[in-house]
């Protein structure tokens, strides 16, 4: 899988995006040529990916997105769009023409109570249009995101009966709005119930990447019929690959690290590039407790997303003056330490009592 | 809590500065402290992880033996002995390093 960044522009405004700060930063080309996109088909190709996947931005806005549809159909790719769902008229025609079979659209839905009436009332016109072409996307921001009216979009249009639940994770180095780690449980809670509601009006859930074992109540796993591949193992390099033919591993960590495609024979290749890239912050997990869960012990879960987790990181430089050495002055440290009432700092965790020494582990 | 008070002086006639080596990182976890640099990553446990973090957070040095003497429940020259060979073994791990000149 790879996903095919089309256009830097959007006419929406999502407050939890985690492309548009990346896409709109960065120089050069803001809609993808057509012979950048036909390099990208080509890597496609050459990593045996079928399928050719369309984001932005809002990809539908890429000025000669008739064309990308028809040169990647043309080439024998399936096509699945990424969309905010406010598609221009000719972009819409366009896409209903197309067979069910060689295209769908993920659609990222506005909730009830959020978005102007017009957005609204384009996003069901676009359901109209393209009926069970349309899988529902929803990206969860907080903790009181509604859900039970995806089910009810899902029987009034005939879409698809699949639902994709996202996360709204946390931009390395943005300012993007985000679900914070500490709401997961209420959010696990929330998509229980969901699912049970999903499951009687026999509508699938797909999960998204980033999410963890452990913000789910006991047994909501099993009744929601989800193992490790796809909660808890789920962040990986994606490969997302932008309209000036540089690929980022996704957007939330766009900012560590940027290849180019023909530097790699496909895109195996360069996930494992990224990989290894990454793997001295794998180490770095969303929580302070997922050190001693039984999820990770088990290998079941990977400590969830790589930005969430690399937020927690402090890096803050400092400096540190020693007398005469390494040794601290005897005079002051024994001054405080007469001071029972000295408070101490907040720490995690309990700390030993006893003179453990300061030895470091490997991990 | 990332604002880093400036450093204290020390008493005595020579005195080293140090700092992190470019690229270090750390975070608090259940068992003390995760920090990754140069050498890879490891855990610091309690109570060296808690050296770590006053020292990152500005306290300065006479402070840190004290507090760490209350949090480790170490008399005094215990705890000096532990802030000193803590230190010592970030250095060796590349994990600190001496600013140099003005810097």
């Amino acid at each position: 899988m790879a996903n095919l960044a089309l256009t830097a522009s959007c006419n929406r405004g999502c407050g939890y995006c985690f492309a548009m700060n990346y896409l709109e930063s960065r120089g050069g080309a803001k809609a993808m040529p057509l012979e950048t996109l036909e390099r990208a088909l080509d890597f496609l190709e050459r990593s045996g990916i079928g399928e050719a996947r369309l984001l932005g931005g809002e990809p539908t806005l890429h000025p000669h997105f008739e064309q990308v549809v028809d040169r990647a159909l043309e080439r024998g790719f399936r096509l699945l769009v990424f969309t905010g769902g406010l598609i221009p008229a000719r972009a819409l025609r366009k896409l209903a023409s197309l067979p069910q079979e060689r295209c769908s659209l993920l659609v990222n839905v506005i909730p009830p109570g959020e978005g102007r009436t017009a957005e609204h009332a384009a996003q069901a016109r676009v359901f109209r249009a393209l009926g069970p072409r349309v899988v529902l996307g929803i990206n969860i921001a907080r903790p009181g995101t509604p859900l039970d009216f995806l089910v009810e979009l899902i029987d009034r249009y005939g879409l698809a009966r699949s639902v994709r639940l996202g996360l709204a994770h946390p931009v390395l180095e943005g300012e993007n709005e985000f679900l914070h780690p500490r709401h997961y449980p209420e959010v696990g809670r929330r998509v229980a119930r969901f699912g049970a509601l999903a499951a009687e009006h026999g509508v699938e859930l797909v999960f998204d990447c980033g999410w963890v074992p452990c913000m789910f109540p006991d047994g909501a796993m099993q009744a929601l019929g989800l193992g490790p591949q796809e909660v808890g193992l789920r962040c990986n390099p994606i490969l997302d690959v932008m309209p000036d033919g540089e690929v980022i591993s996704c957007f939330p960590l766009a900012r560590h690290a940027v290849e180019v495609l023909e530097r790699y024979p496909d895109a195996g290749v360069l996930r494992r590039a990224f990989r290894e890239r990454q793997a001295g912050d794998r180490a770095f997990m969303l929580y302070a407790h997922c050190a001693g869960c039984e999820h990770r012990a088990a290998g079941r879960c990977s400590g969830g997303c790589l930005a969430g987790s690399l937020r927690r990181v402090r890096s803050t430089p400092f400096t540190v003056t020693l007398p005469g050495g390494a040794a601290p002055s005897g005079a002051a440290a024994g001054q405080e330490r007469g001071r029972r009432s000295i408070p101490l700092p907040i720490l995690h965790g309990s700390p030993p009592r006893g003179p453990e020494t300061g030895g470091a582990t490997c991990v | 809590m990332d604002s880093v008070a400036p450093p204290s002086p020390g008493p005595g006639p020579a005195t080293s500065r140090l700092r992190p080596a470019p690229g270090v990182g750390w975070a608090v976890e259940m068992h003390g402290l995760l920090l990754r640099g140069p050498g890879g990553a490891r855990t610091i446990h309690y109570p060296a992880a808690a050296v770590w973090d006053l020292i990152a957070r500005g306290y300065s040095l006479e402070r840190v033996v004290a507090l760490t003497g209350h949090i480790a429940d170490l008399d005094e020259e215990g705890t000096r002995a532990l802030v000193k060979e803590a230190i010592r073994e970030w250095v060796a791990a590349g994990y600190l390093e001496e600013v140099s000149g003005d810097g």
